[in-house]
């Protein structure tokens, strides 16, 4: 009797490994000191690691996730006793390449009851991803979310134009996440496994902007003692974000355009040019073609990098997007500052609604971090939120707003008259304007002004 | 010379993503001068980079980390040895003395000795 008892749980035992063997799951376990006792034959496909090198390592050695040095499930699960199911993260397989995660953790236990360590299973999500990116693709790209109707148009087109290597000119006011959207070209695209750099050219004079970028020799200046490789070596064959690229002098606009038609630099105090294989993308906020006009930006640089141009509209023209981010902002907060808030309170969401938001979606993400540190419960609510959304919007009584909101409102008016004095003949207003037909239209875009169907030349509609 | 190792307590960072810690130590003929503890964010890189320069930063320890940044910091003019496990003081003392790291190396990457995993088949 005693010996069939033995013999059926011996074959229990065979027949759980056989089941572990053949899943397609990850799984390993630890025990309290977070040793590996055991580890299946897709955990060795997934991490790369064979399992005679796996067992007795610490488990953070072999799993090499990003959750192992803070949010580790597993420990929480041997802390609390709990399960925890499907925590998304990714690890570093022996490849040297981020794999995409799902994680569960339980805590195992004998017949006893007797919490002997920690399970965990996990799933290789790369599919799973790629089919989510596919999915969600039309209102997230990246790290950037949106339902509104101008951003969707932008996400929808996002992946053709980060695969075909074009150079981008990304322009948007303040916080209306240039980096994020370029940074979202650049993982979309074949470079993805090669570095993102950023710069903010505005930030540096040109002599130092041209050392960041190019690099220099040694020699070249007091001080360079050694050779320092530039962003542009640094990036690779990856990606380079040119941030306020408007704000850069005519003669570094001259070296970039160099750069851009002749695929190779030339580093301070070299004699010798580096080709290059990086892609530019430029970002600004301000209205490159205006600068054009006005001379002010290299028409020869603005049409060499005005390739792909999105622009990326402020956020008060399109505040459907408001609850989707504060529900990604708040999401975010959450995983830094290990916090359980749900959400914003209706009343607070009503608020934020209200705001027309100058800093855009920085601003609102700051806006939220403040109802972070005032708010103890799960919802946000109007207390929590910083003083001055509750005040009158005073940004437009300020003497410099005003004269910019006067401005912009007289030269919207005149556009008009002069369309309807002109019977909305394009050329004709623009003529009694005093400016050129391609400033009328790029002002009517910038007012949103809206032309009836028909065009005022020959009566016809469109 | 300056080695940097990104720590976690008193052990190497699993992952160089998730690290938080630089730990950089100046080397004189084969002997730990000095030591001194850098918060640093890995996620920005190129301040990362910056950083590294700022501190004379010739080789890098570091955990598991992914193959772009490697080439990278290497264009930087930066030794890296990634994929490396265990306690600081202890792969410290041994790159000091110019001894061999393998057995410091994270478990499926032991067989290629400072370039670890570059490559490998498995």
């Amino acid at each position: 009797m005693e010996a069939d008892k033995k013999d059926s749980a011996r074959g229990t035992k065979t027949a759980n490994e056989i089941i572990l063997e053949s899943i397609s799951d990850g799984v390993f376990t630890v025990d309290h000191n977070w040793r590996i006792m055991s580890f299946n034959r897709a955990a060795e496909e997934i991490t790369g690691t064979p399992r005679h090198e796996a067992i007795g390592r610490y488990c953070w050695e072999v799993f090499r996730s990003n959750m192992c040095e803070g949010d580790c499930a597993l420990k929480r699960t041997m802390k609390e006793g709990k399960s925890f199911v499907s925590s998304s993260t990714y690890i570093i397989n022996n490849r040297q390449q981020r794999v995409p995660i799902a994680v569960s953790t339980s805590p195992l236990k004998n017949e006893e009851g007797e919490i002997l360590g920690g399970v965990e299973t996990f799933r290789d999500h790369s599919l799973v991803e790629e089919l989510r990116r596919e999915l969600t693709g039309n209102f997230q790209a990246g790290d950037m979310v949106s339902r509104s109707k101008a951003m969707k148009k932008i996400f929808s087109i996002l992946p053709q134009v980060a695969e075909s290597d074009s150079t981008v000119l990304i322009d948007g006011e303040t916080g209306t996440g240039k980096e994020l959207m370029a940074s979202a070209l650049h993982n979309l695209s074949l470079r993805k496994d090669e570095p993102f750099v950023a710069i903010n050219c505005g930030a540096l004079p040109d002599n130092l902007l041209e050392s960041e970028l190019f690099g220099y020799k040694a020699g070249a200046f007091t001080g360079a003692d050694k050779d320092k490789p530039g962003l542009f070596q640094a990036a690779g064959g990856g990606t380079i974000l040119l941030d306020e690229i408007g704000d850069t002098s005519s003669a570094f606009q001259v070296r970039l355009l160099r750069v851009l038609e002749e695929k190779e630099f030339q580093p301070l105090g070299s004699v010798e040019k580096i080709k290059t294989n990086t892609r530019i993308i430029a970002a600004t906020n301000r209205d490159l073609g205006e600068m054009v006009e006005n001379g002010d930006f290299r028409r020869d640089l603005f049409y060499r990098i005005n390739i792909i141009r999105f622009q990326l509209p402020p956020l008060k023209d399109r505040m459907e997007d408001v609850p989707l981010l504060v529900e990604r902002f708040i999401k975010k907060m959450n995983h830094i500052k290990g916090r359980a808030v749900s959400q914003v309170s209706t009343e607070a969401m009503g608020l934020l609604l209200g705001h027309d938001y100058p800093g855009n979606i920085r601003e609102l993400e700051n806006i939220i971090e403040h109802g972070f540190v005032l708010c103890s419960e799960r919802e946000i609510e109007i207390s929590h939120l910083p003083a001055y959304l509750l005040q009158p919007q005073v940004t437009k009584s300020t003497p410099q707003s005003s004269i910019e909101e006067l401005v912009r409102l007289t030269e919207e008016e005149t556009i008009i008259a002069a369309l309807k004095n002109n019977h909305y003949n394009r050329l004709a207003a623009a003529k009694e304007l005093g400016i050129h037909k391609s400033t009328l239209f790029r002002k009517l875009k910038k007012y949103h002004i809206i032309l009836p169907g028909f065009d005022g030349r020959s009566g016809r509609t469109d | 010379m300056h080695v940097a190792i990104t720590v976690w307590g008193s052990r190497i960072s699993p992952v160089f993503d998730a690290a938080q810690t630089l730990l950089v130590a100046e080397i004189r003929d084969k002997e730990i001068v000095d030591q001194r503890i850098i918060g640093f964010q890995a996620g920005i890189f190129n301040g990362l980079m910056r950083l590294l320069e700022e501190l004379d930063v010739q080789v890098l320890i570091c955990g598991a980390l992914c193959e772009g940044p490697v080439r990278s910091l290497e264009l930087q003019g930066i030794e890296v040895i990634p994929f490396m496990t265990g306690e600081v003081d202890k792969i410290l003392e041994l790159y000091a003395g110019g001894k061999d790291l393998t057995e410091c190396t994270m478990p499926g990457c032991g067989r290629a000795h400072r370039r670890c995993c570059r490559g490998l088949n498995v």
